[in-house]
């Protein structure tokens, strides 16, 4: 007996959205956005035919939970050290299993994205393609299905798409040449040519005398003009945030005490300056990200810090937990190496300040590098007149 | 004259430049700098159109259903009235009449159609399983429901995706479980304690 064909095809398997399972399916004409909740499913088609475009963004969501769990990861492990007793270490290293594991799968999943569809009347996000190799991928497998539900352009629609192309006067200078953005808009990415353009053909057919005409050099947008003021000094003043907490291991005493109190102020109101002046744009997110953990890393640092400065106090001398000027003074005279409390604090803020100074400062080079003017391509050169075989 | 297709960005919304489009990779927006990959297909150069029935020539022609003064063009595929260009409508590769869609709507005979779907099968298997983590009490209520529903519906139309009926056999499974336990907690406490 004949085995039945499937009618649906799984393209990406239910995603969590606010409650509801989005999953997203193939059919034999169409593609199907399937909505589960309280037991109805609810179905969007868009035929084939009527996909005018998809678009895929980049997001930093995936990064950010990335850096929130080695955080949290680097956070158990100090503890972990720090309590050193049996009972907390299991508990912590199930709780470091969980969080690594929940990193590599994040890591393995790869950057996230958004994705849109749009028709002829509406635009409609794809909840289910969050990740941009699965988004791509789907991409890839629909393409060849779009393109021939839609067929071959006529003339007139031809005639739109070229006017489409940027205004430069040697683009509309050379006609017989086709153009590249309707050429991929025919063809697809690395497809092949399902639908031949008259202009290539002709162009093939011409005499061998014919000189190719120049091609003229691709527009280039205007550079984009955003500053992050702040953001250098506050990564830089991070990392030497981190290297004092190093030696304050080693050389514990009142004068670095003094010396990290400013510098985390320092710190903070640097990275509040940066905060407030950074632009709100999708790529300053990556610093932005790295900024705001930085707040909340310094914040937890004072408020840990503060707390633990009160305990070791109240357990060794009670009655100076009143003053906080005495406190600060036994703090002072306490050797980091001999406390584990204190050293645990202090090699935890040793290497989150590191990190994160560090990838703040790739995230500004990155930004940098996105955001410096594109420089024009060279104008290709005519290619020499074909020889008649 | 024709104002050109535009894509907007993601991200900022304003429109992306027609050399960012169908580049195959990711490519930044020039407003905004977030990378994206747009692709575009030939629907986007492409016009709704719209036909008008042509008008009755010869005096006997086979004329509309629904317009008696055009000329028929095709026979709907599912009830063969007559119909006229602007009346035909081309589903799912058929041809049909406005009113043969409309009752296939209402009456869920085509598929295609139907935008939400109850899931009985769902519903049963959640019945029986959901109440033994609440405790395990509202069973006494919930199996005989999650029977009922299970037999009443074996035969409903569930997801258009393809999906068995294990659901449906596990919640008559777990039900009828779950009324023997009732069944024999009963035995128990009444006549065997009564005997005592």
């Amino acid at each position: 007996m004949a085995r039945k064909e499937k009618e649906y095809h799984r393209l990406a398997s239910a995603r969590m959205t606010f409650g509801m399972r989005v999953s997203l399916w193939r059919g034999r004409d169409h593609l199907l956005k399937v909505t589960s909740s309280n037991f109805t499913e609810d179905y969007r088609r868009f035929y084939f035919k009527d996909i005018q475009s998809i678009t895929i963004l980049k997001t930093n969501n995936g990064f950010g939970w990335t850096v929130v769990m080695a955080i949290l990861t680097v956070l158990c492990l100090v503890i972990a050290f720090a309590i050193g007793g049996m009972g907390g270490a299991i508990f912590c290293v199930i709780v470091i299993s969980f969080l690594v594991l929940i990193l590599a799968i994040n890591v393995a999943l790869g950057p996230t994205c958004k994705c849109w569809i749009r028709t002829a009347v509406k635009s409609e996000r794809i909840e289910s393609l969050g990740r941009l190799r699965k988004a791509r991928k789907v991409l890839a497998a629909l393409r060849p299905f779009i393109l021939e539900a839609q067929g071959e352009l006529t003339a007139e629609e031809r005639a739109a798409a070229e006017a489409q192309q940027p205004e430069s006067p040697a683009v509309s200078q050379a006609p017989a040449v086709a153009t590249p953005f309707v050429e991929k808009l025919l063809v697809g990415i690395e497809q092949e040519d399902p639908f031949p353009h008259p202009a290539a053909q002709v162009s093939v057919a011409q005499p061998a005398t014919v000189v190719a005409p120049e091609i003229a050099p691709a527009a280039v947008p205007p550079p984009l003009v955003v500053k992050t003021p702040c953001c250098l000094p506050a990564f830089c003043l991070l990392i030497l945030e981190g290297l004092i907490a190093g030696i304050d291991i080693a050389a514990h005493g009142a004068v670095m005490m003094v010396v990290e109190n400013i510098m985390v102020s320092a710190l903070a109101i640097m990275a509040i300056i940066a905060l407030a002046r950074l632009p709100h744009l999708g790529i300053t997110a990556r610093v932005r990200s790295t900024l705001i953990a930085t707040m909340i890393f310094l914040f937890l640092q004072i408020f840990v810090g503060t707390i633990a400065m009160m305990v070791l106090v109240a357990a060794h001398h009670p009655p100076m937990a009143n003053d906080q000027w005495e406190m600060l003074k036994w703090c002072s005279r306490q050797s980091v190496l001999k406390t584990p409390f204190l050293l645990g604090l202090d090699l935890t803020v040793m290497v989150i300040d590191l990190l994160l100074g560090l990838y703040g400062l790739l995230a500004l080079a990155r930004f940098r590098r996105l955001t410096e003017p594109p420089q024009a391509l060279p104008a290709i050169p005519p290619a020499p007149p074909r020889q008649e075989s | 004259m024709s104002l050109a297709p535009t894509i907007n960005c993601g991200q900022c919304g304003k429109a992306l430049p027609s050399q960012l489009w169908n580049t195959g990779q990711l490519a930044a927006c020039p407003h905004c700098a977030d990378q994206q990959q747009v692709e575009v297909f030939p629907a986007l150069y492409r016009k709704a159109q719209a036909t008008a029935g042509e008008a009755l020539l010869v005096e006997g022609e086979s004329s509309c259903f629904y317009h008696p003064q055009k000329r028929a063009a095709v026979a709907c595929e599912n009830c063969g009235r007559f119909l006229c260009a602007l009346c035909e409508v081309e589903f799912a590769g058929r041809r049909l009449c406005p009113a043969c869609i409309e009752s296939g709507k209402s009456k869920k005979k085509i598929k295609n159609l139907e935008t939400q779907r109850f899931l009985y099968d769902d519903l049963a298997l959640a019945l029986t399983i959901l109440p033994i983590i609440l405790g395990f009490f509202p069973t006494i209520v919930t199996a005989p429901i999650a029977l009922f529903i299970s037999i009443r519906h074996w035969n409903s139309p569930t997801s258009v995706l393809p999906r068995t009926r294990i659901r449906f056999v596990l919640a008559i499974l777990i039900a009828l479980a779950e009324i023997a336990g009732w069944t024999l907690f009963a035995y128990f406490s009444f006549f065997k304690g009564r005997g005592h």
